[in-house]
């Protein structure tokens, strides 16, 4: 009994991982295709290998295709530039922040903790409309500014709270050697903890990288000049232009997945050990 | 060292220093615009001109209960979050039940199940646009095929219908439009997953192992053992997915089509084309504090109706 039930469990999570995979391989099976054979081709009969007759062979050229018709490789480098710049403004200021709730007192820091939490359960959408005015009475619309700055005031609660969390699990003795040595509470910050906190700042980066490749609604609200759109608004523009070239939109939309799935393959393991997945392995 | 320090400084102003970034992004990004956001909701005004900005008191807020496309769009987020969190949290149970299980592959079937989740967006949802199709779509071709090597054999066996089968239409129906976009969802149910995973992974397998000893049957102890477990992750993951839940913009803003007849009106969206498509920022402000409100209420009720059902663990370190 307990020898085959190992057995069924693999059969559900691998069937349950096809699944899972099947709207990625339609979408790379469409990206190579002809739009007439997306429509009418039977879906199990795939041409993989890839024949000569022109009709049914694979369609490469709709990479080429799709990243030419629109400032394709231009909204890449707005999303990429766009996503480092809010990435760094994450990292470093939330650990700064992290780090002043878990080792340094200071008064208020109490209330200060309690506003954090609160602001972590704040919808954001909620302030979509107010920090539109800021943002529009400093003039920073149709700059990248309200897509930038905001990430280097802290950056999330979240990734605050996650920071904090390490810091306090730090044992005391670090820091009063450090202390004894001489370090200023920004050594003790800069060359004890953070060295430290490597696995946090993996999945900081990992998940900040990836909100912010995905941000759509920012984005939209504060760019109007397509030559500033990142890639999330310019799929937008595939949708509104090309909607009867599913396979342009595909290969589009494939090639915007890349970058965040090579983070989640490079950060799956800081990701994984904070919740603990991978303590068994270790 | 010229100056000796004391190895546990008490109080000093280095705390404010290093929360100042967050500080300040608190103060004027968060707070200071929220406040605002009450005073303005009290105005009329389309957020070009200084001089176009009116004071007219309550009388957004009054206008609500009579206002259609308010009780649209509430009714549609309120009957999407009914359907789609409690999809999600039986998905992400049992995902994380079924990595569990596994005891040597944990990290990749997790990074598996949670990879739909990391690639949501955009690109994701044209993906679903296409999948959804009603005529060319890979799903409704699917279902078309499985019908079809069942028809012949029913009408054989005398059990045909008479009317034929029919393609659920998806995204182009008023009745189809939410549960498409809440199968969508189920796909990237990865991120409940982790949540759940991580607090079952917090139990030691010893307790799991004593119930066992004790003679408890699987049900028992998925009720007895694991259940109290997990139910911190089981608000969290309801406060968390009513919230996004009600603020589900990106699906409704790509997915919408006259077809539906506004059942994908969502109140983000009602909020976004308020303020940015009709200029009405007092009237998109106002219906910001409500939606705020509707989610502070819910959320500080759930909580205290689940105090005493709700075991909470908070170790160091630990979420």
């Amino acid at each position: 009994m307990n020898r085959v039930r190992p057995w069924l469990w693999t059969i559900a999570r691998t069937l349950l991982g096809v699944v899972l995979l099947m709207p990625l391989a339609w979408a790379l099976w469409a990206s190579l295709q002809t739009v007439d054979r997306i429509f009418t081709a039977p879906l199990a009969s795939a041409q993989w290998p890839a024949t000569n007759d022109g009709e049914t062979s694979l369609q490469w050229q709709n990479y080429g295709e799709a990243v030419s018709r629109l400032p394709f490789l231009r909204f890449l480098l707005n999303s990429g530039l766009i996503t480092t710049a809010a990435t760094l403004g994450t990292v470093f200021t939330s650990s700064l922040t992290g780090f002043a709730f878990a080792r340094l007192r200071w008064r208020g820091r109490g209330v200060c903790f309690v506003l954090l939490l609160a602001t972590m359960m704040l919808p954001a959408q909620v302030l979509l409309v107010p920090q539109f005015l800021v943002f529009e009475h400093l003039g920073w619309v149709n700059t990248y500014k309200p897509l930038i700055v905001p990430s280097w005031l802290g950056g999330s609660a979240f990734f605050i709270f996650l920071f904090r969390q390490f810091f306090r699990s730090i044992p005391q003795s670090y820091e009063d050697a450090a202390r004894l040595d001489g370090a200023t509470d920004w050594q003790l910050y800069r060359h004890v903890m953070l060295p430290m906190a490597r696995p946090v700042i993996g999945a900081v980066v990992a998940l900040s990288a990836v909100f912010h490749w995905q941000d759509f609604i920012n984005p939209l609200v504060y760019l109007s000049d397509f030559q500033t759109y990142p890639v999330s608004v310019g799929l937008r523009m595939y949708q509104a232009m090309e909607g009867s070239w599913p396979n342009l939109m595909m290969a589009a939309s494939l090639i915007a997945l890349l970058p965040p799935l090579v983070v989640i393959f490079v950060a799956q393991r800081y990701l994984m050990r904070n919740i603990g997945v991978d303590r068994t392995r270790r | 060292m010229s100056r000796p320090r004391s190895p546990h400084p008490r109080r000093g102003t280095s705390g404010y220093r290093f929360a100042a970034p967050w500080l300040v992004g608190l103060v004027l990004l968060q707070l200071g615009p929220m406040i605002a956001a009450a005073g303005l909701a009290m105005t009329t005004w389309d957020g070009l001109s200084d001089s176009t900005l009116q004071w007219v008191g309550t009388k957004h807020f009054q206008g609500l209960p009579s206002d259609g496309l308010f009780s649209r769009a509430l009714a549609n987020s309120a009957t999407y979050t009914a359907i789609n969190v409690p999809a999600q949290l039986f998905a992400a149970l049992g995902m994380a039940l079924l990595v569990k299980q596994s005891r040597r592959h944990r990290g990749f079937w997790a990074t598996l199940y949670y990879l739909p989740h990391i690639l949501g967006g955009v690109a994701t949802i044209l993906i679903w646009w296409w999948l959804f199709n009603p005529q060319v779509g890979p799903i409704n071709r699917a279902i078309g095929a499985v019908y079809g090597s069942v028809d012949g054999p029913l009408a054989a066996l005398g059990l045909g219908t008479s009317r034929g089968w029919s393609l659920p239409p998806w995204l182009y129906s008023p009745a189809w439009a939410k549960p498409s976009v809440v199968i969508m969802n189920l796909w990237q149910a990865g991120a409940g997953m982790l949540i759940f995973l991580a607090a079952l992974l917090r139990g030691d397998d010893t307790v799991f192992e004593a119930a066992m000893l004790d003679g408890a049957g699987r049900p028992r102890r998925f009720w007895h053992v694991t259940l109290p477990l997990i139910s911190p992750a089981i608000l969290f993951n309801v406060v968390t997915g009513v919230a996004f839940s009600m603020q589900a913009f990106a699906p409704a803003f790509l997915l919408q089509n006259w077809q539906q007849q506004d059942s994908l009106l969502f109140y983000v969206l009602l909020i976004y084309r308020s303020a940015f498509e009709l200029h009405r920022f007092g009237y998109a402000a106002a219906l910001a504090w409500v939606l705020l409100a509707i989610l502070i209420v819910f959320t500080g009720t759930l909580v205290f109706l689940t105090r005493r059902w709700v075991h909470y663990d908070f170790e160091e370190g630990t979420l």
